[in-house]
Protein backbone atom coordinates (compact mmCIF):
# COMPACT_ATOMS: atom_id res chain seq x y z
CA UNK A 1 0.00 0.00 0.00
CA UNK A 2 1.68 2.96 -1.01
CA UNK A 3 2.05 5.93 1.46
CA UNK A 4 1.29 8.75 -1.24
CA UNK A 5 -1.82 8.37 -3.09
CA UNK A 6 -2.37 9.01 -6.56
CA UNK A 7 -4.23 11.99 -6.98
CA UNK A 8 -6.35 12.67 -10.67
CA UNK A 9 -5.66 16.52 -10.47
CA UNK A 10 -1.99 16.02 -10.13
CA UNK A 11 0.31 17.49 -13.47
CA UNK A 12 2.50 14.96 -14.28
CA UNK A 13 6.16 15.56 -15.90
CA UNK A 14 7.93 12.80 -17.79
CA UNK A 15 11.67 12.70 -18.55
CA UNK A 16 13.27 9.98 -20.23
CA UNK A 17 16.85 8.80 -20.84
CA UNK A 18 16.53 7.39 -24.19
CA UNK A 19 19.96 5.77 -24.18
CA UNK A 20 19.41 4.77 -20.82
CA UNK A 21 16.11 2.49 -21.35
CA UNK A 22 17.35 1.61 -25.08
CA UNK A 23 20.93 -0.13 -23.27
CA UNK A 24 18.81 -1.82 -20.33
CA UNK A 25 15.86 -3.46 -23.36
CA UNK A 26 19.13 -4.61 -25.30
CA UNK A 27 20.74 -6.02 -22.01
CA UNK A 28 17.38 -8.43 -21.72
CA UNK A 29 17.93 -9.89 -24.93
CA UNK A 30 13.90 -9.50 -25.77
CA UNK A 31 14.27 -10.63 -29.05
CA UNK A 32 14.58 -7.02 -30.19
CA UNK A 33 10.90 -6.14 -29.82
CA UNK A 34 10.12 -2.20 -29.72
CA UNK A 35 9.96 -0.37 -26.52
CA UNK A 36 6.19 1.20 -26.95
CA UNK A 37 7.33 4.63 -25.27
CA UNK A 38 3.48 6.04 -25.88
CA UNK A 39 2.37 3.09 -23.40
CA UNK A 40 4.91 3.65 -20.80
CA UNK A 41 4.18 7.47 -20.50
CA UNK A 42 0.17 6.34 -20.84
CA UNK A 43 0.69 3.49 -18.18
CA UNK A 44 3.09 5.66 -16.09
CA UNK A 45 0.55 8.57 -16.03
CA UNK A 46 -1.94 6.48 -15.12
CA UNK A 47 -5.18 8.81 -14.31
CA UNK A 48 -3.24 11.43 -13.81
CA UNK A 49 -2.91 14.34 -15.92
CA UNK A 50 0.04 14.59 -18.72
CA UNK A 51 1.31 17.92 -18.79
CA UNK A 52 4.78 17.15 -20.71
CA UNK A 53 6.88 14.15 -22.09
CA UNK A 54 10.72 15.01 -22.74
CA UNK A 55 12.79 12.70 -24.32
CA UNK A 56 17.01 13.14 -23.63
CA UNK A 57 19.48 12.21 -25.80
CA UNK A 58 22.47 12.85 -28.67
CA UNK A 59 22.36 13.12 -32.05
CA UNK A 60 24.71 14.26 -35.20
CA UNK A 61 25.94 17.01 -36.68
CA UNK A 62 24.31 18.27 -39.76
CA UNK A 63 24.75 16.50 -42.71
CA UNK A 64 26.03 13.35 -40.64
CA UNK A 65 24.31 10.29 -41.41
CA UNK A 66 22.14 9.52 -37.74
CA UNK A 67 20.06 6.69 -37.64
CA UNK A 68 17.96 7.80 -34.75
CA UNK A 69 16.54 11.00 -36.66
CA UNK A 70 13.55 8.99 -37.68
CA UNK A 71 12.91 7.54 -33.88
CA UNK A 72 13.68 10.92 -32.79
CA UNK A 73 10.73 12.39 -35.45
CA UNK A 74 8.47 9.38 -34.25
CA UNK A 75 8.63 10.26 -31.31
CA UNK A 76 7.96 14.05 -31.53
CA UNK A 77 4.91 12.96 -33.80
CA UNK A 78 3.79 10.94 -30.33
CA UNK A 79 3.85 13.98 -28.53
CA UNK A 80 7.19 13.82 -26.58
CA UNK A 81 9.23 17.03 -26.53
CA UNK A 82 12.90 15.51 -27.71
CA UNK A 83 15.86 17.52 -26.88
CA UNK A 84 18.93 15.92 -28.60
CA UNK A 85 22.16 17.18 -27.67
CA UNK A 86 24.90 17.83 -30.27
CA UNK A 87 27.65 16.63 -28.28
CA UNK A 88 28.80 13.00 -28.77
CA UNK A 89 32.07 11.36 -27.96
CA UNK A 90 32.78 9.44 -30.78
CA UNK A 91 36.04 7.71 -29.74
CA UNK A 92 34.44 7.03 -26.06
CA UNK A 93 31.09 6.30 -27.09
CA UNK A 94 29.45 8.22 -24.54
CA UNK A 95 26.88 11.14 -25.12
CA UNK A 96 28.01 14.40 -23.70
CA UNK A 97 25.52 17.23 -22.07
CA UNK A 98 22.87 14.62 -21.60
CA UNK A 99 22.35 14.18 -18.10
CA UNK A 100 22.78 17.52 -17.28
CA UNK A 101 20.45 18.90 -19.65
CA UNK A 102 17.39 16.45 -18.27
CA UNK A 103 18.23 17.55 -15.02
CA UNK A 104 18.56 21.26 -15.56
CA UNK A 105 14.89 20.68 -17.07
CA UNK A 106 13.77 18.58 -14.14
CA UNK A 107 15.04 21.02 -11.98
CA UNK A 108 13.76 24.19 -13.55
CA UNK A 109 10.18 22.97 -13.98
CA UNK A 110 9.95 21.98 -10.42
CA UNK A 111 11.03 25.61 -9.70
CA UNK A 112 8.99 27.52 -11.98
CA UNK A 113 5.53 25.03 -10.30
CA UNK A 114 5.29 23.75 -13.84
CA UNK A 115 4.39 20.20 -12.59
CA UNK A 116 3.34 18.37 -9.20
CA UNK A 117 4.81 14.72 -10.33
CA UNK A 118 8.12 14.31 -12.20
CA UNK A 119 8.78 10.65 -13.08
CA UNK A 120 12.38 10.24 -14.27
CA UNK A 121 12.89 6.83 -16.86
CA UNK A 122 16.02 6.09 -16.11
CA UNK A 123 18.44 4.22 -13.39
CA UNK A 124 20.96 6.52 -13.73
CA UNK A 125 22.30 7.55 -9.69
CA UNK A 126 23.92 10.90 -11.54
CA UNK A 127 20.31 12.16 -11.18
CA UNK A 128 20.27 11.70 -7.46
CA UNK A 129 20.88 15.67 -6.40
CA UNK A 130 18.42 17.07 -9.20
CA UNK A 131 15.52 14.91 -7.75
CA UNK A 132 16.43 15.65 -4.27
CA UNK A 133 16.64 19.23 -5.73
CA UNK A 134 12.68 19.02 -7.05
CA UNK A 135 11.77 17.22 -3.74
CA UNK A 136 12.84 19.97 -1.60
CA UNK A 137 10.75 22.30 -3.58
CA UNK A 138 7.87 20.17 -3.02
CA UNK A 139 7.63 18.14 -6.25
CA UNK A 140 6.98 14.33 -5.58
CA UNK A 141 9.26 12.58 -8.08
CA UNK A 142 8.84 9.06 -9.11
CA UNK A 143 11.83 6.68 -11.26
CA UNK A 144 10.54 4.18 -14.07
CA UNK A 145 13.48 2.27 -14.60
CA UNK A 146 14.78 -1.45 -15.18
CA UNK A 147 16.01 -3.51 -12.32
CA UNK A 148 19.15 -4.44 -13.98
CA UNK A 149 20.15 -0.21 -14.51
CA UNK A 150 19.13 1.05 -11.16
CA UNK A 151 21.22 1.38 -7.75
CA UNK A 152 19.66 0.65 -4.51
CA UNK A 153 20.71 4.98 -3.92
CA UNK A 154 18.19 5.77 -6.30
CA UNK A 155 15.28 3.70 -5.26
CA UNK A 156 15.80 5.09 -1.31
CA UNK A 157 16.00 8.29 -2.87
CA UNK A 158 12.18 8.75 -5.12
CA UNK A 159 9.00 8.66 -3.34
CA UNK A 160 7.64 6.07 -6.11
CA UNK A 161 9.64 3.33 -7.72
CA UNK A 162 8.02 1.93 -10.96
CA UNK A 163 9.54 -1.43 -12.40
CA UNK A 164 9.49 -1.44 -16.14
CA UNK A 165 10.33 -4.83 -16.81
CA UNK A 166 7.36 -5.59 -15.26
CA UNK A 167 4.79 -3.32 -17.40
CA UNK A 168 3.58 -4.63 -20.66
CA UNK A 169 5.58 -2.89 -23.11
CA UNK A 170 7.43 -4.41 -25.73
CA UNK A 171 5.29 -4.67 -28.78
CA UNK A 172 4.81 -7.40 -30.88
CA UNK A 173 3.52 -7.97 -34.51
CA UNK A 174 2.50 -10.40 -36.59
CA UNK A 175 5.26 -10.48 -39.67
CA UNK A 176 8.86 -11.11 -38.77
CA UNK A 177 11.60 -8.17 -39.07
CA UNK A 178 12.79 -9.02 -42.48
CA UNK A 179 8.55 -8.89 -43.01
CA UNK A 180 8.70 -5.53 -42.12
CA UNK B 1 -1.50 -63.78 67.69
CA UNK B 2 -1.85 -64.20 70.99
CA UNK B 3 -3.53 -67.91 70.73
CA UNK B 4 -1.54 -70.37 69.86
CA UNK B 5 -2.43 -73.06 68.25
CA UNK B 6 -4.36 -76.30 70.14
CA UNK B 7 -1.78 -79.18 68.51
CA UNK B 8 -3.49 -81.53 70.51
CA UNK B 9 -7.27 -80.27 69.61
CA UNK B 10 -6.10 -80.42 66.21
CA UNK B 11 -4.52 -83.89 66.44
CA UNK B 12 -7.58 -84.85 67.81
CA UNK B 13 -9.59 -83.48 65.23
CA UNK B 14 -7.17 -85.42 62.61
CA UNK B 15 -8.06 -88.62 63.83
CA UNK B 16 -11.12 -88.34 63.91
CA UNK B 17 -11.44 -86.95 60.36
CA UNK B 18 -9.21 -89.51 58.95
CA UNK B 19 -10.07 -92.37 61.14
CA UNK B 20 -6.67 -93.50 62.40
CA UNK B 21 -6.11 -96.04 64.92
CA UNK B 22 -4.72 -95.18 67.85
CA UNK B 23 -1.32 -96.96 67.61
CA UNK B 24 -0.71 -94.69 64.91
CA UNK B 25 -2.11 -92.04 66.81
CA UNK B 26 0.42 -93.00 69.45
CA UNK B 27 3.13 -92.14 67.13
CA UNK B 28 1.43 -88.82 65.60
CA UNK B 29 1.24 -87.35 69.31
CA UNK B 30 4.92 -87.41 69.78
CA UNK B 31 4.58 -84.53 67.01
CA UNK B 32 5.11 -80.95 68.05
CA UNK B 33 5.63 -77.98 66.79
CA UNK B 34 7.63 -75.86 69.11
CA UNK B 35 10.00 -72.67 69.18
CA UNK B 36 13.15 -73.13 70.65
CA UNK B 37 14.85 -70.40 73.17
CA UNK B 38 17.89 -69.81 74.65
CA UNK B 39 17.43 -70.36 78.80
CA UNK B 40 18.87 -68.18 81.38
CA UNK B 41 21.81 -70.94 82.05
CA UNK B 42 22.47 -70.76 78.21
CA UNK B 43 20.89 -73.90 77.46
CA UNK B 44 18.33 -73.95 74.23
CA UNK B 45 15.08 -75.49 75.47
CA UNK B 46 11.29 -75.08 74.60
CA UNK B 47 8.19 -75.61 76.64
CA UNK B 48 5.28 -78.00 75.52
CA UNK B 49 1.85 -76.53 76.13
CA UNK B 50 0.92 -79.05 78.57
CA UNK B 51 4.22 -77.49 80.31
CA UNK B 52 6.66 -79.85 79.81
CA UNK B 53 10.10 -78.55 79.07
CA UNK B 54 11.80 -79.73 75.89
CA UNK B 55 15.50 -79.94 75.40
CA UNK B 56 17.25 -80.67 72.28
CA UNK B 57 18.25 -84.53 71.64
CA UNK B 58 22.08 -84.50 72.13
CA UNK B 59 22.46 -87.24 69.07
CA UNK B 60 19.56 -86.00 66.83
CA UNK B 61 18.32 -82.39 67.86
CA UNK B 62 21.44 -80.46 67.83
CA UNK B 63 20.96 -78.85 64.56
CA UNK B 64 18.09 -77.18 66.13
CA UNK B 65 18.56 -73.46 67.12
CA UNK B 66 18.01 -70.42 69.04
CA UNK B 67 14.82 -68.72 67.91
CA UNK B 68 13.90 -71.44 65.73
CA UNK B 69 10.33 -73.10 64.93
CA UNK B 70 10.26 -77.22 64.04
CA UNK B 71 7.96 -79.88 63.57
CA UNK B 72 9.64 -81.93 66.17
CA UNK B 73 9.24 -85.76 67.10
CA UNK B 74 9.87 -85.61 71.33
CA UNK B 75 10.34 -88.74 73.14
CA UNK B 76 9.82 -88.51 77.34
CA UNK B 77 11.93 -89.61 79.73
CA UNK B 78 10.86 -89.27 83.19
CA UNK B 79 9.89 -86.04 83.87
CA UNK B 80 11.72 -84.77 80.74
CA UNK B 81 11.33 -84.36 77.04
CA UNK B 82 13.75 -84.66 73.93
CA UNK B 83 13.32 -83.11 70.79
CA UNK B 84 14.75 -84.47 67.21
CA UNK B 85 13.80 -81.60 64.59
CA UNK B 86 12.43 -83.14 61.80
CA UNK B 87 11.31 -79.91 59.45
CA UNK B 88 12.52 -76.38 60.23
CA UNK B 89 8.85 -74.07 59.83
CA UNK B 90 10.85 -71.21 58.36
CA UNK B 91 10.11 -69.04 55.02
CA UNK B 92 11.18 -71.60 53.03
CA UNK B 93 8.76 -73.96 54.63
CA UNK B 94 5.92 -71.21 53.50
CA UNK B 95 7.57 -70.19 50.05
CA UNK B 96 7.51 -74.09 49.18
CA UNK B 97 3.35 -74.65 50.10
CA UNK B 98 1.38 -74.72 47.78
CA UNK B 99 -1.69 -72.22 46.44
CA UNK B 100 -4.50 -74.36 48.33
CA UNK B 101 -2.29 -75.11 51.41
CA UNK B 102 -1.16 -71.20 51.49
CA UNK B 103 -5.39 -70.34 51.22
CA UNK B 104 -5.70 -72.73 54.21
CA UNK B 105 -3.27 -71.54 56.14
CA UNK B 106 -4.44 -67.97 55.48
CA UNK B 107 -7.87 -68.81 56.54
CA UNK B 108 -7.11 -70.32 59.75
CA UNK B 109 -4.97 -67.18 60.42
CA UNK B 110 -7.69 -64.75 59.97
CA UNK B 111 -10.22 -66.53 61.62
CA UNK B 112 -7.91 -67.21 64.58
CA UNK B 113 -6.84 -63.38 64.73
CA UNK B 114 -9.86 -61.60 62.72
CA UNK B 115 -10.55 -59.41 65.60
CA UNK B 116 -7.30 -58.54 65.92
CA UNK B 117 -6.40 -58.24 62.17
CA UNK B 118 -9.51 -56.66 61.28
CA UNK B 119 -8.86 -52.88 62.61
CA UNK B 120 -5.40 -53.26 61.70
CA UNK B 121 -6.08 -53.84 58.24
CA UNK B 122 -8.88 -51.13 58.55
CA UNK B 123 -6.41 -48.55 59.39
CA UNK B 124 -4.10 -49.56 56.69
CA UNK B 125 -6.89 -49.30 54.13
CA UNK B 126 -8.37 -45.92 55.62
CA UNK B 127 -4.62 -43.84 55.33
CA UNK B 128 -3.91 -45.82 51.95
CA UNK B 129 -7.69 -44.20 50.59
CA UNK B 130 -6.50 -41.12 52.53
CA UNK B 131 -3.73 -41.18 50.62
CA UNK B 132 -5.21 -42.05 46.93
CA UNK B 133 -8.24 -39.69 47.65
CA UNK B 134 -5.84 -36.68 48.36
CA UNK B 135 -3.62 -37.26 45.21
CA UNK B 136 -7.01 -37.22 43.49
CA UNK B 137 -8.09 -34.06 45.24
CA UNK B 138 -4.64 -32.15 44.29
CA UNK B 139 -5.02 -33.39 40.59
CA UNK B 140 -8.71 -32.54 40.25
CA UNK B 141 -7.87 -28.59 41.84
CA UNK B 142 -4.91 -28.51 39.32
CA UNK B 143 -7.43 -29.41 36.32
CA UNK B 144 -9.86 -27.06 37.95
CA UNK B 145 -7.01 -24.47 38.20
CA UNK B 146 -6.56 -25.28 34.27
CA UNK B 147 -9.48 -25.47 33.18
CA UNK B 148 -10.04 -21.77 34.68
CA UNK B 149 -6.95 -20.07 33.04
CA UNK B 150 -8.60 -21.55 29.83
CA UNK B 151 -11.59 -20.00 30.11
CA UNK B 152 -10.02 -16.57 31.14
CA UNK B 153 -8.09 -17.18 27.84
CA UNK B 154 -11.32 -18.06 25.98
CA UNK B 155 -13.00 -15.00 27.27
CA UNK B 156 -9.90 -12.37 26.52
CA UNK B 157 -10.33 -14.14 22.84
CA UNK B 158 -13.95 -13.77 22.47
CA UNK B 159 -13.59 -10.07 23.55
CA UNK B 160 -10.50 -9.60 21.15
CA UNK B 161 -12.66 -11.03 18.45
CA UNK B 162 -15.78 -9.02 19.55
CA UNK B 163 -13.70 -5.66 19.27
CA UNK B 164 -12.37 -6.71 15.81
CA UNK B 165 -15.71 -7.77 14.43
CA UNK B 166 -17.26 -4.28 15.80
CA UNK B 167 -14.33 -2.34 13.61
CA UNK B 168 -14.69 -4.72 10.45
CA UNK B 169 -18.77 -4.13 10.58
CA UNK B 170 -18.20 -0.66 11.41
CA UNK B 171 -15.73 -0.47 8.51
CA UNK B 172 -18.08 -2.16 6.04
CA UNK B 173 -21.10 -0.25 6.55
CA UNK B 174 -19.58 2.83 5.86
CA UNK B 175 -18.27 0.94 2.85
CA UNK B 176 -21.73 0.30 2.34
CA UNK B 177 -23.06 3.58 3.13
CA UNK B 178 -20.30 4.86 0.61
CA UNK B 179 -21.09 2.76 -1.95
CA UNK B 180 -24.93 3.36 -1.97
CA UNK B 181 -24.03 7.11 -1.90
CA UNK B 182 -21.78 6.53 -5.05
CA UNK B 183 -24.56 4.39 -6.72
CA UNK B 184 -27.34 6.94 -6.35
CA UNK B 185 -24.99 9.79 -7.73
CA UNK B 186 -24.27 7.15 -10.99
CA UNK B 187 -27.63 6.70 -11.12
CA UNK B 188 -28.61 10.58 -11.47
CA UNK B 189 -25.30 10.93 -13.96
CA UNK B 190 -24.80 8.39 -16.92
CA UNK B 191 -21.55 6.94 -17.55
CA UNK B 192 -19.07 8.61 -20.02
CA UNK B 193 -18.78 7.83 -23.28
CA UNK B 194 -14.93 6.71 -23.15
CA UNK B 195 -16.09 3.80 -20.19
CA UNK B 196 -19.10 3.35 -22.18
CA UNK B 197 -16.45 2.31 -25.19
CA UNK B 198 -13.83 0.94 -23.60
CA UNK B 199 -15.70 -1.29 -21.60
CA UNK B 200 -18.68 -2.44 -23.37
CA UNK B 201 -17.73 -2.03 -26.61
CA UNK B 202 -14.93 -3.43 -26.69
CA UNK B 203 -14.29 -5.58 -24.20
CA UNK B 204 -17.70 -7.39 -23.23
CA UNK B 205 -16.34 -10.10 -21.87
CA UNK B 206 -13.97 -9.22 -18.87
CA UNK B 207 -12.85 -12.75 -18.29
CA UNK B 208 -12.26 -14.10 -22.12
CA UNK B 209 -11.00 -17.18 -22.57
CA UNK B 210 -7.57 -17.13 -25.10
CA UNK B 211 -6.48 -20.25 -26.01
CA UNK B 212 -2.59 -21.33 -27.05
CA UNK B 213 -3.64 -23.35 -30.17
CA UNK B 214 -0.24 -23.05 -31.74
CA UNK B 215 3.70 -22.25 -31.38
CA UNK B 216 2.97 -17.91 -32.49
CA UNK B 217 -1.04 -18.80 -32.73
CA UNK B 218 -3.74 -17.80 -29.56
CA UNK B 219 -7.11 -18.05 -30.45
CA UNK B 220 -10.25 -16.74 -28.51
CA UNK B 221 -14.06 -16.13 -29.28
CA UNK B 222 -14.02 -12.48 -27.90
CA UNK B 223 -11.32 -11.41 -30.65
CA UNK B 224 -13.87 -9.47 -32.64
CA UNK B 225 -11.63 -6.64 -34.19
CA UNK B 226 -9.09 -7.05 -37.05
CA UNK B 227 -6.52 -5.23 -35.77
CA UNK B 228 -4.56 -5.27 -31.86
CA UNK B 229 -2.22 -4.23 -30.24
CA UNK B 230 0.30 -6.90 -28.55
CA UNK B 231 2.57 -6.08 -25.73
CA UNK B 232 4.42 -8.12 -23.95
CA UNK B 233 6.43 -7.13 -20.16
CA UNK B 234 10.27 -7.41 -20.19
CA UNK B 235 10.42 -10.42 -17.99
CA UNK B 236 7.78 -12.21 -20.29
CA UNK B 237 5.62 -12.59 -17.53
CA UNK B 238 2.59 -10.67 -18.88
CA UNK B 239 0.70 -9.68 -22.19
CA UNK B 240 -1.89 -7.14 -23.11
CA UNK B 241 -4.49 -7.63 -25.85
CA UNK B 242 -5.96 -3.94 -27.21
CA UNK B 243 -8.27 -3.39 -29.88
CA UNK B 244 -6.89 -0.40 -31.97
CA UNK B 245 -7.61 0.59 -35.61
CA UNK B 246 -3.53 1.19 -36.01
CA UNK B 247 -3.12 -2.21 -34.38
CA UNK B 248 0.39 -4.23 -35.60
CA UNK B 249 -1.08 -7.29 -34.84
CA UNK B 250 -3.55 -8.55 -37.41
CA UNK B 251 -6.32 -10.60 -36.51
CA UNK B 252 -8.07 -13.24 -39.22
CA UNK B 253 -10.70 -16.50 -37.70
CA UNK B 254 -10.24 -15.22 -33.97
CA UNK B 255 -6.69 -16.13 -34.27
CA UNK B 256 -3.65 -13.92 -33.76
CA UNK B 257 -0.24 -14.94 -35.15
CA UNK B 258 2.69 -13.65 -32.65
CA UNK B 259 5.95 -13.44 -33.81
CA UNK B 260 8.57 -14.79 -31.18
CA UNK B 261 5.71 -16.01 -28.91
CA UNK B 262 6.99 -19.46 -29.27
CA UNK B 263 10.65 -18.58 -28.03
CA UNK B 264 9.10 -16.49 -25.36
CA UNK B 265 6.65 -19.31 -23.78
CA UNK B 266 7.86 -22.48 -25.12
CA UNK B 267 4.87 -24.41 -26.46
CA UNK B 268 3.66 -27.71 -25.33
CA UNK B 269 -0.01 -28.49 -27.07
CA UNK B 270 -3.26 -26.37 -26.65
CA UNK B 271 -3.91 -24.86 -23.41
CA UNK B 272 -6.01 -21.95 -21.82
CA UNK B 273 -4.14 -18.84 -20.73
CA UNK B 274 -5.23 -17.15 -17.83
CA UNK B 275 -6.83 -13.50 -19.11
CA UNK B 276 -9.04 -11.18 -17.72
CA UNK B 277 -9.57 -7.59 -18.90
CA UNK B 278 -7.74 -4.78 -17.56
CA UNK B 279 -8.86 -1.55 -16.84
CA UNK B 280 -5.19 0.21 -15.86
CA UNK B 281 -4.20 -1.05 -18.95
CA UNK B 282 -7.20 -0.69 -21.40
CA UNK B 283 -6.40 -4.28 -22.13
CA UNK B 284 -6.92 -8.14 -21.84
CA UNK B 285 -3.98 -8.63 -19.43
CA UNK B 286 -3.12 -12.38 -20.42
CA UNK B 287 -0.66 -14.46 -17.44
CA UNK B 288 2.17 -16.09 -19.51
CA UNK B 289 3.91 -17.24 -16.23
CA UNK B 290 2.58 -16.89 -13.13
CA UNK B 291 3.44 -13.66 -10.88
CA UNK B 292 1.50 -12.69 -7.38
CA UNK B 293 2.09 -9.11 -9.00
CA UNK B 294 0.16 -9.63 -11.82
CA UNK B 295 -2.35 -10.71 -10.14
CA UNK B 296 -3.01 -8.24 -7.59
CA UNK B 297 -2.64 -5.98 -10.14
CA UNK B 298 0.34 -3.90 -9.22
CA UNK B 299 2.53 -3.89 -12.04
Amino acid sequence: MALLSENSNDRVMIFVDLQNVIRSVETMGTMRLNFDFYAMAMYLTGTRNLVGAYVFDTRMPFGVEDRLRRFHDKLRYLGFRVIAREAYDENRKEQKEVDVALACELVAHAFKDNYDVAILVSGDRDFIPAIQHAQSSGKRVEVAAFANSVSEEMRRSVDRFHELEKMPLLQMTSTTEEEQ
Amino acid sequence: MNDKVDFLDFQKKFQEQYGIIDQDMAKIRKIHILTFRTAEDGRILSRLSTGGIVFRHKETGMNINSGETWVCEVIERNTTFFATGLLKLDAKFFFDLRSDQVEELASIVWEKNRSILEPRFEEMYLAQMREKLDEKLSESKKREEEANSRVEELKREIEALNIKNKMVIAAMESELAALKEKKTTETHAPPSESQVNIEERYFANVHPKIRRIGPDEIFSEDFRHRNYFVHISADQSAMTIRPHDQGTVVCVDKKITLNGLGIISPYSGPTDMPAEYNPKYGAYLVMIKYSASIISGDI
